[in-house]
């Protein structure tokens, strides 16, 4: 549809209302210029902000006799975000609402790319890259070589491409109601989605030999909903029965892309020197196709003591069965392999995800006032998450390349397994009244306990809550909130994911492979810091004052600090090690806690408003959120888990060394700050409005440890070493916005804007560059970028469309407005 | 699932039989303050607006004014049906009957308790003395719906949250300040059943109504990914990429530690220091429905 048909209709609907008793409404038109330098797409993220005419806004109300109603209502028309709504009805007997709206994403209109999408998700290139050296394993100087190869082709071949997804939604509500306290919704809606966004394209086995690319993921998606509602309002109850219905659906099922370094004409797939078989194109499954369903139940009765109880319950099902793709697109048939050809559906266990999750939620509230100036409320909640998806034995063909026999190692023999969970909480809370100051205090406790199937851990937390609120001044009302939460977690199995293999473990027994499914997967001493243990104490703060009619004064401060201190010890997982591979049964971790150790979050806020004279209001806003997290990490050889003795001597050494550790402590802080004035320069004819709004981000990260350090000598790393990582630049977003608009009341129904805007965006991350100390162009072409060590491994190169994408952008907007109302 | 939509269906007949009579409910104007004792409803709008005329314009472009004029009747008639009865301040106008923001709830409840509004008393702003006039201007239309205090509705929400509109001006964030998304599409501030009043059972269910896509099922699972989007995003904003609560690679780090080129920021096999990370090539994050998909790669 374009983006002028709506409008079109629209303007049709209206000429009608021109007979009607009773037409009342707005509009607002005119046209703007806007520069925007860099033309950046960042400026028009979410919005549809260009030159020329423009019908801003408008809306038409037709009251007609008996209470029958018609309003409609639009903005932006025309343009990529346009939005109309149209109401019909009888205020209280039935009504019909229809709503269009528009939401552009625009991700980036700089970016570069060889491909082009042929439809159907298939992306080709223009040739492929005339490679010096086919081989997975070259040496330095040969996969450098190659590397200026390709950066000489996408050069040639590199073509602009404008990266984003727009939204269309259709949605229209039919309420009735047919009988006093009885209300029936029925409502339905269609969602366009279409356009692209970044991605990539990996073809290759393990990172080392892993040939990478950035690509775009096209999108042509579209979800048909409906829902009905049945809502019933009696004196001492209500009951709210709701059906939802949601299918999903992706026109486009798998995006496949052509190799730029395997000419297409070798088949399915060539032959490097190294006698592994590269995949002439990569292929994966898109967001697959999906129904979800649910019913809900809501009843709330008032029972005696003013009190309330609501129950609720919910059953949900989602479903995809959508036809799987075969394990790789390389068509290798090896008589040493497994005798088929990868490509070939019949190696899958089935052929369709028959995957299902199934929710169910039971809820009791109970709320009431026992007693004078007390208020309790008691509550109890289950949610349980069921995975119905079968579980099956497959093998994890590494990636459209397999090795030179075709066979797929023992270490790539996987098991999805069928996550799930359940959560319950129940708790009880207090509120007591006293006269001094009017005020409240509280007290309450909650419990909450999550099961799940196939993690690390159960949790359960005890939480207590504290606060207090009160009125010491008629014009002065503080609020306070203390919360403590202890969660812990029990008996962590960090060998939970053996689960997910099913090879046997005299397969393992080869010297240098990896025996994830008989050793450990995740080191000993990590914990997960999402079903780990945890301390939080959460403080709330906030005070409003109004000392004088003209002013309202807002403080606020919140405060949370989470301590993810598990109390990890020293531990020796292979003692119990049931492989047949040598180990080292005495083997200990170092333990100190790996993974996200704690997490603290505050923020504070100040909001003011004040009417200087009857002709000037000021407003204020800002804000300060800071977090600070820190991390422990740990860096060791995953092909010596059982035998770590024997990379005693390397960098990259054995998960018993604390050496390896290195800790971040990531700080992220942000500055939000607005001031506004509304000013009457003539009163009832000129008025002006203007705001300036300013956000700065910060993200800083402090780095030490394992790879700052060589963890045999304590030597810094230089940039050019393949691990030497050390405290990056501190990331910046800085935003500015200038608002001002100048009214002038020609007549009562008329008033001519005059406006001016100035957005200012400015970003700053290292990881968006293309020559950091780790990272570099090649030949000056940003978008082919590899690591600065110019190793022989593929993994770390990676062509791409372009360093910062979105980008930063400095824009001036005058617009030029007429308001009439009728 | 037939069976257990029968069981849910039968569960809510059960529900509806204790319902009682259809009517909106009656206010005990009196227990809510005696002063309303012997006073009689007024029925008449002409004599309010003979006093509060400021107020009469703005009154009827609203849903209620529409209501009566639509001939719907209520016992206690136009004013005095959210009022009370006012005859004894038609006499004596004074502040004596003026409702503090609790009476006013029980006003506003005795239509408004059903649907979304189940929650209410039992709900964190109720609790928090909030009555429903903290972001409803009951006689004026300011708002395209639901007769907000303000224009639009973040703004209304941002009266007290103001945390959340610094958070809304990051540098990746929902496209809120547009108008696109609104703070109810996910929040139901009459109360819900879940945590931070979401709308959805859970922050999944909550999400996945604007993002089907994510829903999967999937054959390979992210667990954490299942269990709540808000272990890796922020919904309000962040300062980095795609809502995401830290920097990548180390918010992947924080779970992850495999060996080799997992466990370090740089690791010369692997690109994650440019891009997007680790999601480089594990780009199927969310779930794979992809045979190979075990590592999320496909």
């Amino acid at each position: 549809m374009t983006k002028r048909t709506i409008p079109a209709v629209l303007l049709s609907l209206l000429l009608p209302t021109q007979g009607f008793p009773a037409v009342s409404g707005s509009v607002s038109a005119g046209g703007q210029v806007v520069n925007v330098v860099p033309d950046a797409s960042k400026f028009n993220e979410y919005r549809d902000l260009k030159d020329g005419p423009y019908l801003y806004d408008f809306d038409v109300t037709s009251d007609m006799p008996g209470g029958y109603l018609f309003e409609l209502s639009g903005s932006n028309a025309g343009r990529a975000d346009q939005r109309y709504r149209l109401w019909a009805g009888r205020q209280g007997i039935h009504s019909l609402e229809f709503e269009w709206d528009e939401i552009p994403h625009s991700l980036s209109n700089r970016a570069r790319t060889p491909y082009t999408h042929q439809g159907g998700g298939l992306l080709t290139v223009p040739g492929t890259v005339p490679l010096a050296t086919k081989s997975l394993v070259p040496t330095a100087p040969q996969l450098v070589a190659n590397d200026s190869l390709t950066a000489a082709y996408l050069r040639g071949t590199l073509k602009p491409i404008d990266l984003g997804n727009d939204r269309e939604k259709a949605s229209a509500v039919f309420k009735l109601f047919p009988a006093e306290g009885l209300t029936l919704r029925l409502g339905a809606s269609n969602e366009e989605r279409g356009g692209n966004k970044v991605s990539y394209g990996p073809i290759g086995d393990r990172p080392p030999r892993s040939l990478n690319i950035q690509l775009e993921e096209p999108i042509d998606y579209v979800t048909r909903e409906m829902k009905f509602e049945a809502d019933y309002q009696g004196k001492r109850s209500q009951t709210n029965v709701t059906f939802e219905l949601s299918s999903f659906q992706n026109r486009i099922d798998a995006v496949t892309w052509q190799n730029i370094y395997v000419d297409p004409a070798v088949g399915t797939n060539e032959v490097w020197l190294d006698g592994r078989r590269v995949a002439s194109y990569g292929r994966r499954p898109l967001p697959q196709d999906n129904l979800y369903r649910s019913v809900s139940v809501t009843h709330g009765v008032d029972l005696p003591l003013s009190g309330r109880l609501t129950a609720a319950a919910s059953y949900g099902v989602a479903e995809q069965d959508n036809n799987l793709t075969p394990y790789s697109t390389s068509g290798a048939a090896d008589a040493a392999g497994d005798g088929l050809a990868w490509n070939d559906a019949a190696k899958l266990p089935r052929g369709s995800a028959q995957a299902k999750h199934e929710s169910k939620l039971l809820s009791l509230d109970y709320a009431a006032n026992p007693f004078e100036r007390t208020h309790v409320r008691a509550f109890g909640r289950y949610y349980g998450l069921s995975n119905k998806t079968p579980t099956s034995d497959w093998k994890y063909v590494t990636q459209d390349v397999t090795s030179g026999t075709g066979g797929v190692n023992h270490h790539n023999k996987r098991r999805n397994v069928a996550y799930q969970y359940a959560k319950q909480n129940y708790g009880l809370e207090g509120d007591y009244s006293i006269a001094f100051w009017r005020t409240t205090l509280g007290l309450g406790y909650e419990h909450e306990r999550v099961e799940r199937d196939n993690r690390e851990a159960n949790t359960a937390e005890n939480i207590a809550r504290l606060s207090a609120r009160s009125r010491p001044l008629k014009w002065l009302s503080a609020r306070a909130k203390y919360q403590y939460g202890n969660r812990q977690a029990r008996n962590y199995d960090p060998n939970r994911m053996r689960a997910s293999y099913w090879y046997a473990p005299a397969e393992a027994a080869g010297a240098a492979n990896a025996d994830a499914a008989n050793t450990f997967d995740n080191h000993p001493d990590m914990r997960r810091w999402d079903v780990s243990d945890r301390q939080r104490h959460d403080v709330d703060f906030t005070l409003a004052a109004a000392p004088i009619e003209a002013l309202d004064v807002s403080l606020s401060h919140r405060y949370r600090r989470d301590d993810h201190d598990s109390g990890v010890g020293s531990s020796q997982p292979l003692l119990d090690y049931a492989g047949v591979r040598a180990v080292d049964r005495t083997a200990a971790s170092p333990g100190d806690q790996v993974g996200l150790l704690k997490d603290t979050r505050q923020s504070v806020g100040v909001d003011a408003s004040y009417a200087v004279a009857k002709r000037l209001r000021l407003t204020f806003f800002g804000s300060r959120e800071h977090s600070d997290s820190r991390h422990r990490g740990f860096e060791y050889q995953e092909n010596n888990k059982a035998d770590p003795s024997a990379v005693n001597g390397a960098e990259l050494g054995p998960w018993t060394r604390a050496n390896n550790q290195w800790m971040a402590d990531v700080r992220d802080t942000t500055y939000s700050f607005g001031v506004g004035a509304e000013v009457d320069l003539i009163p009832e004819k000129l008025t002006l409005d203007a705001n300036y709004n300013h956000s700065i981000g910060k993200v800083a990260i402090d780095y030490s440890g394992w790879g700052a350090v060589n963890p045999l000598t304590g030597a810094a790393y230089a940039d050019n070493n393949q691990f030497g990582f050390r405290t990056p630049p501190v990331i910046r977003n800085d935003r500015y916005v200038v608002t001002t608009s100048m009214g002038y009341k020609v007549r009562k129904d008329l008033t001519v804007s005059l406006g001016y805007m100035f957005d200012y965006f400015k970003q700053r991350d290292w990881q968006q560059e293309s020559d950091t100390p780790q990272s570099e162009s090649v030949d000056g072409t940003d978008e082919m970028t590899r690591d600065t060590s110019q190793s022989n491994q593929w993994g770390n190169r990676l062509p791409n469309m372009g360093p910062y994408l979105a980008s930063s952008y400095e824009a001036h907007l005058i617009s030029l407005r007429l308001s009439y109302k009728f | 699932m037939t069976s257990q939509i029968g069981k849910c269906v039968g569960f809510a007949l059960l529900l509806a039989m204790t319902a009682g009579g259809a009517a909106a409910k009656e206010v005990d104007w009196v227990s809510l303050n005696p002063a309303f004792k012997d006073a009689a409803f007024v029925k008449d709008p002409a004599a309010c607006f003979g006093c509060h005329g400021d107020a009469e314009k703005a009154y009827h472009g609203t849903t209620h004014a529409r209501l009566f004029k639509s001939g719907k009747t209520f016992p206690a008639g136009e004013c005095g049906s959210c009022h009370g009865p006012r005859s004894k301040h038609v006499e004596n106008p004074s502040r004596e009957l003026a409702l503090s923001p609790a009476q006013q709830n029980a006003a506003c409840l005795q239509c408004h308790e059903g649907g979304a509004r189940m929650y209410w008393k039992s709900g964190r702003h109720a609790s928090g003395d909030m009555s429903c006039v903290s972001c409803h201007t009951v006689m004026q239309r300011k708002s395209e719906k639901a007769l907000l205090a303000k224009e639009r509705e973040d703004q209304t929400c941002y009266a007290c949250h103001g945390e959340v509109r610094g958070q809304m001006n990051k540098m990746s964030r929902h496209p809120v300040n547009e108008g696109k998304v609104s703070c109810s599409g996910c929040h139901n501030p009459h109360g819900s059943v879940a945590k931070g009043m979401l709308k959805g059972a859970s922050v999944n269910e909550t999400c996945f109504k604007c993002h089907q896509e994510k829903r999967g099922p999937h054959i390979w699972v992210h667990a954490p990914v299942q269990e709540s989007c808000q272990n890796c995003h922020q919904a309000h904003g962040s300062n980095h990429r795609k809502l995401l609560t830290s920097k990548d690679p180390f918010l992947c780090m924080s779970c992850h530690s495999y060996g080799g080129h997992v466990n370090a920021p740089r690791y010369n096999r692997v690109s994650s220091l440019r891009g997007e990370g680790c999601v480089n090539c594990h780009m199927a994050i969310h779930g794979s429905n992809s045979p190979s998909g075990a590592r999320l790669t496909r």
